[in-house]
């Protein structure tokens, strides 16, 4: 007990000493807490992002060779899927069928890029109910060419519930189509990639795309729990491997210069590829989420490692410094160590007044950054990048989500302690061994 | 009086019937024979000019560059100077397009857009009408002062970007005065005119070209053709490391 409050008066003497010391552990933690709060929210608003929009976690797609052996995306019947899944119980939320485009929408003079989904309402009731409406009527899907539209893609063209549009779309072949939409709807627009699409019905896209009605490109597993995603992924991949004809998964994650990207099919993107190796029926491709979110992945992982080196480089200057500071404290309070020795204070009393201060300067200069850590967070929650910001696939409605990991900010302050205590550790033992007859008579 | 009448018909009918019906697939390939340079290479400058209702007014010059007997062809963008050193290279039956920001070339489609104007890809290419099309209805008519023969064409398979057109091709020589484009449901999509051909070698190739685009009112991208050569290009033209190394 008297070690810690002869070491805290200490701290309190050397005020000045005691603020650049704690600041440099302070900044450590601040840097290092926003990098990881700032990645881990990106991975977060990317995650959501795509679920929303591609509707799923898991995704399957078939492919087929065209007659001049061309591929395209299409999936023509769905009992072979739809039987894994229930063998397996794989546990679902909600399974859908999309059918998807990038198509050019125009209104007057107006154009505007929108991808658009087809979306079987009368099996989806769940995303009826999701979607967040802000003007018009869901009941009115049930015209055959009804669109949901995006208020700010509405806003874009200056079109209005009621009204009709134009949309250039290509077939699977690439063949040019048009398609006649009449706006039944307008969207809320919580994130970017609901300001993106449009929904449609299935059947009419199809028409488009030259699908038949039934068919459809995507069949996507929604998950109750998103963690458990590559391990069912793996569950059903492995079963379709067995009834069927697959891509290998591992394809998907290695992309060349000259490869289509491995979903490029998943954004309506589709584009009749050349075949070198033909097959016959179809032969499905299994992607995850995770496994679109792989190059997302590199980038967040090599931006937390430049993090934590900063945070290490920090460190080993703050640890370079408490040494220096511990040994000129030795200096300074020779005379008071001895005479504290000299009226019967052991060795460990010693050193242990010397390993308190550099705690109590560690602590105090971690909850100063991470005090200082969340005052930024808060402040960066707050700025609106808005939605037209190339960034916008890391953002949740334009602002940044930064998740805070309270195991990582205990792991910091653990390694802060052990680091400063091993920096007081031989200032603290020369302290300690100090003859107090040679001291004083040094000193005297 | 009436019966009369009725026998000039029923006669008029069996005349025309009897009307000599044109070879249509001559026709188609002698479109084909006169857009194809297949003993020579092939280059000239491309001023186009594109006008949009939003956008305003855009001028482009591309340097082109094709040789038909091996299906190759290059555009290089000249200006503007922001977009200079883009370039789309046509080899192996695909189409590249190379960024000189990135340093990347990127796959791309011949049934797109060029750049964003109201001409595709394809335009740029030797005509392969015979190939693609077939003719499922026909009949004469006059567009200016030159008869032609209107034909309706359907696609034989479903890769072209269009997959109906309507031709005006002038009766004495077969050049294409104007092009209709429909989509697969039968909308009318791109109107295409060519009021100015020049000739090269034995061949003729359109030096005046307009695509207006039929679902965006006043959208429509005008292209005129300078520097015309049959000149014989180095086989490095075509390569992907010309491309790049234009740009250094």
């Amino acid at each position: 007990m008297t070690a810690q409050i002869i070491a805290l008066r200490n701290i309190t003497r050397q005020k000045k000493r005691t603020f650049l010391l704690g600041g440099a552990i302070a900044f450590g933690i601040l840097v290092i807490t926003v990098i990881n709060g700032l990645t881990s929210g990106m991975v977060k608003n990317v995650k959501d992002n795509f679920s929303h929009l591609l509707a799923g976690h898991i995704f399957i797609q078939g492919t087929e060779i065209t007659e001049s052996g061309k591929t395209v995306s299409v999936i023509r019947d769905d009992t072979l899927l739809r039987d894994i899944i229930r063998d397996l119980d794989v546990d679902d939320k909600y399974l859908t069928k999309r059918s998807s485009t990038i198509s050019t929408l125009i209104f007057g003079s107006k154009e505007l890029m929108q991808r658009i989904d087809g979306v079987a309402w009368s099996e989806e009731s769940y995303f009826k109910e999701r979607l967040v409406l802000k003007e018009g009527n869901i009941d009115d899907i049930a015209e055959p060419n009804a669109l949901i539209l995006s208020s700010s893609a509405a806003q874009k063209l200056g079109i209005h519930v009621g009204e009709t549009l134009l949309a250039r779309v290509r077939t699977l072949t690439g063949q040019q189509n048009v398609g006649e939409f009449r706006v039944i709807a307008l969207t809320q627009s919580t994130d970017i990639m609901g300001e993106l699409s449009s929904y449609v019905h299935l059947d009419y896209l199809n028409s488009l795309i030259n699908l038949k009605n039934g068919e459809f490109m995507s069949f996507n597993i929604y998950l109750e729990d998103m963690e458990k995603m590559d391990m069912e992924a793996n569950k059903i991949f492995e079963m379709l491997s067995e009834k069927a004809q697959v891509y290998p998964r591992e394809v998907e994650q290695e992309q060349t210069e000259d490869d289509e990207p491995p979903m490029h099919g998943m954004f309506g993107m589709f584009a009749a590829d050349d075949v070198e190796e033909p097959w016959e029926g179809t032969k499905y491709k299994l992607i995850t989420l995770n496994d679109i979110m792989s190059q997302v992945m590199s980038m967040v992982n090599v931006l937390n490692v430049i993090g934590f080196i900063v945070f290490l480089i920090l460190l080993l200057i703050t640890m370079v410094g408490i040494t220096n500071t511990f040994r000129m404290i030795l200096i300074e309070r020779t005379r008071e160590i001895v005479t504290m020795r000299a009226i019967g204070m052991q060795k460990s009393g010693v050193r242990n007044i010397f390993f308190m201060e550099a705690i109590y300067i560690g602590l105090i200069g971690s909850f100063a950054g991470i005090i200082l850590a969340f005052i930024v967070i808060a402040v960066l929650s707050f700025i609106n990048f808005g939605l037209d910001n190339p960034l916008f696939i890391f953002l949740n409605n334009g602002k940044l989500t930064l998740n805070v990991s309270f195991l990582n900010i205990i792991s910091y302050i653990f390694i802060i302690g052990t680091i400063s205590l091993l920096a007081a550790f031989f200032p603290a033992e020369r302290a300690a061994t100090l003859d107090p007859a040679k001291a004083l008579g040094t000193h005297y | 009086m009436k019966k009369i009448l009725l026998i000039l018909g029923m006669a008029t009918c069996l005349f025309s019937s009897f009307a000599e019906e044109p070879d249509l697939d001559a026709i188609l390939s002698q479109i084909d024979i006169m857009g194809t340079f297949n003993d020579n290479d092939f280059s000239s400058v491309l001023t186009m000019v594109s006008d949009d209702p939003e956008e305003g007014r855009e001028v482009r010059k591309v340097n082109q560059f094709r040789r038909d007997k091996d299906d190759k062809f290059l555009m290089l963008i000249l200006e503007p100077k922001t977009q200079r050193g883009q370039g789309y290279l046509m080899i192996d039956e695909n189409l590249w397009l190379y960024d000189p920001e990135s340093r990347k070339f990127t796959h791309t489609s011949m049934k797109e857009s060029f750049e964003g104007t109201d001409a595709r890809h394809s335009d740029f290419r030797n005509h392969t009408y015979k190939e693609d099309y077939k003719v499922v209805s026909w009949e004469e008519g006059r567009l200016g002062k030159y008869d032609v023969f209107i034909l309706n064409l359907k696609g034989r398979h479903d890769e072209v970007t269009y997959p109906f057109q309507k031709i005006w091709v002038r009766k004495d020589n077969s050049l294409i005065l104007k092009i209709e484009d429909y989509s697969l449901n039968n909308r009318h999509m791109r109107t295409s005119l060519f009021p100015g051909y020049a000739k090269v070698g034995d061949k003729y190739i359109p030096n005046k070209m307009l695509f207006i685009d039929q679902l965006v009112k006043g959208r429509k991208t005008q292209i005129t053709m300078t520097k015309i050569s049959l000149d014989k290009l180095p086989d490095s033209v075509f390569t992907k490391a010309y491309v790049e190394r234009v740009n250094q």
